[in-house]
């Protein structure tokens, strides 16, 4: 009764459903998006998801607001169930989500999946070619130019200071200078947005 | 947008469904209400129910020093034993008092806002639980507060426990107020903490058993002060 504010925060998705219905509605879409930047399959975009909205809600406890936005947060926990995927699809481990989410796609679905799929196919490309960058530094950049974080939201998710993720940028955009990637991926104008 | 809504709302259905199971803070505080009933019979506090405590705190007005003896000790002929407390001081002479008329005790006055690690005792369980305070705390127009215990219906181990204690107030201040219970087994010493902002007015001391690690039976605070409201 006394403490009401943060009412629209990811701090009560967890325990509110209403609450967490509002935080989905507002976010899914972008959660989709970024996941269709990164992986292929639309089965798998569905369950990364589910995966994705899953870990928010047991995880919502840590959000703080004094240290990025809701979306920014969110973005690193994306980051961390697609890496989590990754390294689990590479020891080819059986999944054992909450919420299955290839389970409640139907044919309808898969075509708008697929939608979403091939219009990310350019910034999957893009992510499979900067994976010869470091990836402290790939990181901050598929953030920044990729997804189109603001840098203190990119800092935000995935946990370091903002000096840190300029740093960072810096190395990456220098290690792709004069590469086809970086026309690609726009880094001049790149240049404009970290500053 | 893009047409894609129906796999989106199926999901929405099983996360809602996800969040709507999880022990969160609502069902937390749902467990709590549920135990409050069984709490009250075990620590009792001056004034009558959880719900007017909860309003009532802020206003109890807290006791009077005066001339009067800080405490009464008295034992009826049925063996009942009567405690009128006038003032929070000597906790150490009202523990004794009631030694002697055969209540073991510990009292606990703590300054206003302090509050003691919990658990420090296991609530006395079973019916007989109820029965030692079952006339209740009453507290007085004179501003003291009074309470009756059979010592006959204490089980060997049981403890008498009178301690200060932050209650939430209406306006999400705190008040303060006595409470009264009866602990199974020993009293582990009052690790003094600030009391918790928002804590229930009857956090439940004894929710987890005690254990094994009681070294103390007595306890090691007895902060004599006068009554100051805050």
């Amino acid at each position: 009764m006394v403490k009401t504010e943060r009412e629209a925060g990811p701090a009560r998705i967890a325990s509110d459903p209403d609450a967490f219905e509002a935080f989905y509605r507002e976010h899914v879409e972008a959660v989709q998006r970024f996941v269709a930047r990164r992986v292929d399959d639309p089965y798998l975009a569905a369950d990364l998801t589910a995966d994705v909205f899953v870990a928010a809600i047991e995880s919502a406890g840590g959000y703080d607001a004094s240290r990025g936005s809701p979306a920014a947060w969110l973005y690193g926990i994306a980051r961390n169930t697609i890496a989590g995927e990754r390294r689990r699809a590479a020891r080819e481990l059986g999944t054992a989500g909450r919420v299955r989410g290839r389970e409640l796609v139907d044919a309808d679905d898969l075509v708008a999946i697929h939608e979403r799929l091939d219009a990310e196919a350019a910034a999957r490309s893009l992510h499979r070619e900067l994976r010869q960058l470091p990836p402290s530094e790939r990181a901050v950049l598929e953030l920044v130019s990729v997804d189109g974080l603001s840098m203190h939201d990119a800092a935000r998710a995935l946990g370091i200071g903002q000096v840190a993720a300029r740093v960072r940028l810096h190395r990456a955009r220098r290690a792709l200078r004069g590469g086809a990637i970086r026309s690609a991926l726009g880094l001049d104008e790149l240049t404009e947005v970290a500053r | 947008m893009n047409g894609g809504g129906r796999f989106e709302d199926r999901l929405l259905v099983e996360l809602r469904r996800l969040v709507a199971e999880r022990p969160g803070p609502a069902q937390a505080a749902a467990a709590r209400r549920r135990f409050l009933p069984a709490a009250r019979r075990r620590l009792v506090l001056v004034a009558g129910t959880a719900a007017a405590i909860a309003c009532a705190a802020a206003l109890v007005p807290l006791l009077t020093g005066g001339g009067t003896a800080a405490y009464a000790v008295t034992t009826s002929d049925d063996g009942t034993v009567t405690v009128e407390i006038n003032s929070l001081s000597d906790a150490a002479g009202l523990q004794a008092k009631l030694r002697d008329a055969g209540v073991p005790a510990v009292v606990l006055y703590l300054p206003p806002g302090k509050a003691c690690r919990e658990p420090i005792f296991t609530p006395s369980s079973g019916q007989a639980s109820g029965a030692p305070l079952g006339g209740g705390v009453r507290h007085e127009a004179d501003g003291s507060t009074a309470f009756s215990i059979d010592p006959a219906g204490l089980q060997p181990g049981d403890t008498l426990v009178i301690m200060t204690q932050d209650v939430a107030g209406p306006d999400g201040g705190t008040g303060w107020s006595i409470g009264v219970a009866v602990a199974h087994g020993p009293v582990k010493t009052c690790d003094v903490v600030d009391a918790p902002a928002g804590a229930p007015p009857l956090a439940p001391a004894g929710a987890q058993p005690a254990g094994g690690t009681v070294t103390d039976t007595g306890p090691s605070l007895h902060t004599e002060r006068g009554l100051t409201q805050k």
